[in-house]
């Protein structure tokens, strides 16, 4: 199998993790990334198929839970994420839906039996948090690993957050802007 | 009796027993009437004229192609102007222009026998009058339209005004099938389905009329138990051979559900319920001694050896007629073009005119999943080889060497699989021993083989016609690059309303490594070197 390149960002994230959880006087902000989001199409990447995205972000103290529903004509697809907030890595089966939610055009697939893992942290509390999820894909030809960088940012007055996707094995980020709910 | 009306019968009674085959021949000249858009007709706008306007069509057809229309620029099919700019060129039609309905009823009412009344306040009233409309010969009219088929000389066969009120579609089509459907054709029948709400799209309606077919929309959603349970009845009740046309309705069930339904009958359907002018094109013979010839750029028995680079071949779905064959772009690149194989004895002339038409790019193949369209996870084990051994036989008759599948009877591109199983997989091997590949889904599957040197391969990437470019090539650069083997053969199935020049534009951005092939070199090279993995479904759902 071929590692398409790894990502410096993840050793970056956690010494960033490192320093804010360890300056006692950084004011908590009155809004976080927890609550409901609502995908606006005009101000994000193109989703096709799905036509409305929509998050829910719960928060305790190591774990962040995101919630997204993903609607495309009459379909719907859930999934959720966890994300371990205390420098641990959470392993999961993904769940086999056949499909990669991320880009159900593509002739990629999970097999039933892949892996998840998944790193996070906060790189300013309660407003700013990156996600590692590394995995592995089925494609026509073979197994493939992918690193994907996800950072949530939440907008200075927190009516929007914006989800920057970066993948191992595509050109470009995908930026998705939402709107709370 | 002569021998002359001695024949007659004969021809008469083997057409009788085989339904109505084209086998007409081209009139010297003919009707023409520019059908107005925007294509979505309402019934408080222009739906009931233009159902008066096809039904007349259908009936004053029955005996001669006398009526053709050019539909709507924004009408699914787009080719009703360029094919009658083809029968008037190449078939010498003299087209006379009918400017509106009372000059149309003025010159082809004298066909009808008379005229049956739709309830504008029942939707479902319209789709039974199209069934009366055939046995009848009668046009169908709204309240409103009664004055002007009754200035043409015609009186009333049936009125359904009132009658349905406050029933439910079930028993609107029970009391149809109970009234009707022993006097409908049995070798066809029309979904008359699509937009739901107050619109109606009705242009296969003339064929049906044309066919004497029953009329429905009857859902195949499970749920709905009572429309689901009569739709199974009628559907068992039609010859094994049957064709069903239209398509389903979109306010009551699925594409999935639909056809799955008429496959686990081991019926066909053709769609869709907007097909165009299938009564006057029905009637159009190919020119005598034509012979259809496909561009094919191998010989079938030849060995090719692929460089190591990305190989991409794209085909254009969901039939001729609705898709990009009319755009900028055709011939510019190779491109498969998906062929509703039917058409060569349904609509010969018509079929004739994308024969004559293609460029040395343009590649047909054989679809779908059978003699018409099925999903075959659905069909009957003991009635799978057959249906595929008559795909053969049409292949044949149109050069096709390669054959597309789908199966969305256990999910779509958004969920479940489109996968198939190996005893599927074994008919088309053991069906079509001729074909040269096969190829699978229509979002990306994950079914892939090669056995004596005939691939079959899945499609890898499905270019939605909303997707921007940018994120296109993107998607593409993405699967190229978890795709590390080279030869990489990046099967792409083109959504038929993007344009081939958005296509090659978008492709013109992949690179050097990248090369856009013909899907039979496509094909030859994959069994060369096969860098993909054979896979398929461990067991039948059924």
């Amino acid at each position: 199998m071929r590692r398409i390149h790894s990502l410096p960002i993840a050793p970056a994230a956690a010494i960033l993790a490192i320093c804010f959880s360890a300056t006692p006087g950084l004011a908590q902000p009155d809004h976080s990334l927890t609550g409901s989001w609502s995908l606006i199409a005009e101000k994000s990447s193109d989703v096709d198929p799905w036509r409305s995205m929509a998050l829910t972000i719960e928060s305790t103290d190591q774990l962040v839970t995101v919630f997204r529903d993903l609607i495309a004509g009459r379909d719907s697809r859930k999934d959720t994420l966890l994300v371990p907030t205390d420098g641990q890595t959470r392993s999961t089966v993904v769940p086999e839906s056949k499909k990669w939610l991320e880009q159900p055009h593509l002739g990629v697939f999970f097999d039933g039996t892949t892996s998840q893992h998944v790193t996070g942290a906060w790189l300013r509390p309660a407003t700013e948090l990156m996600v590692n999820i590394s995995t592995t894909l089925q494609t026509s030809q073979a197994e493939s690993p992918v690193e994907i960088i996800r950072r949530f940012i939440l907008s200075e007055d927190g009516s929007e957050l914006t989800l920057l996707e970066t993948r191992s094995s595509r050109p470009r980020p995908i930026n998705l802007v939402f709107a709370r709910q | 009796m002569t021998n002359r009306f001695a024949a007659a019968l004969i021809v008469g009674c083997l057409l009788l027993l085989a339904g109505r085959d084209s086998a007409a021949q081209t009139p010297d000249s003919a009707f023409l009437m520019h059908l107005p858009g925007p294509a979505m007709w309402t019934i408080d706008d222009t739906l009931p004229e233009m159902a008066m306007l096809i039904s007349l069509q259908g009936v004053a057809n029955k005996e001669a192609p006398r009526l053709y229309f050019v539909y709507p620029p924004d009408w699914p099919f787009q080719f009703s102007t360029a094919v009658m700019e083809y029968y008037r060129d190449t078939r010498s039609i003299a087209f006379e222009t009918l400017e509106t309905k009372e000059q149309a009823l003025a010159t082809l009412a004298r066909h009808a026998r008379g005229y049956v009344v739709w309830d504008k306040e029942v939707r479902t009233s319209l789709i039974v009058a199209f069934t009366v409309s055939g046995l009848e010969n009668a046009i169908v009219v709204s309240e409103e339209l009664i004055p002007a088929a009754e200035s043409a000389g015609l009186t009333p066969v049936e009125d359904f005004r009132g009658r349905f009120q406050g029933m439910s579609d079930y028993e609107i089509y029970s009391w149809a099938f109970d009234t009707y459907w022993p006097r409908t054709s049995k070798k066809f029948a029309v979904w008359m389905g699509g937009v739901g709400g107050n619109a109606m799209q009705p242009g296969v309606a003339d064929y049906g009329i044309f066919q004497q077919a029953f009329f429905t929309d009857l859902s195949a959603n499970p749920a709905d138990s009572l429309e689901f349970a009569l739709h199974g009845r009628l559907l068992d009740e039609m010859d094994p051979s049957a064709i069903i046309m239209g398509w389903h309705s979109y306010a009551k069930d699925t594409e999935g559900q639909h056809v799955t339904l008429i496959s686990s009958k081991g019926l066909r359907m053709e769609g869709l319920n907007t097909l165009p002018n299938a009564s006057f094109s029905f009637q159009i013979p190919a020119t005598p001694g034509f012979t259809f010839k496909n561009n094919h750029s191998v010989p079938a028995d030849t060995i090719l050896t692929p460089e190591p680079k990305v190989y991409i071949a794209c085909i254009q779905t969901d039939g001729l007629g609705i898709g990009a064959w009319l755009k900028p772009g055709r011939g510019t690149i190779p491109y498969a073009w998906e062929v509703t194989m039917n058409w060569v004895w349904l609509f010969p002339g018509q079929m004739q005119f994308f024969y004559d038409q293609a460029t040395p790019n343009d590649y047909f193949i054989g679809a779908l999943s059978g003699p018409g369209y099925m999903y075959p996870k659905a069909i009957p084990r003991d009635k799978h080889l057959g249906l595929v051994q008559e795909a053969k036989d049409l292949m044949e008759r149109i050069d096709l060497r390669v054959f597309e599948i789908m199966d969305y009877s256990e999910g779509n591109r958004y969920w479940g699989n489109i996968d198939l199983t190996k005893e599927v997989v074994d008919t088309y091997y053991e069906g079509m021993p001729d074909a040269i590949g096969f190829v699978n889904g229509y979002g990306p599957a994950h079914t892939n083989d090669l056995r004596d040197g005939r691939p079959l391969i899945s499609y890898d990437y499905y270019l939605s016609p909303t997707r921007p470019e940018p994120d296109a090539v993107d998607d593409l650069k993405e699967l190229i690059a978890l795709n590390s083997k080279r030869p990489y053969f990046l099967l792409m199935h083109v959504r038929e309303s993007s344009d081939i020049a958005r296509v090659k534009n978008m492709l013109d951005k992949l690179g050097p490594e990248v090369e856009v092939v013909p899907l039979d070199m496509f094909l030859k090279m994959a069994a060369t070197n096969p860098t993909f993995r054979v896979h398929n479904l461990s067991s039948r759902a059924q």
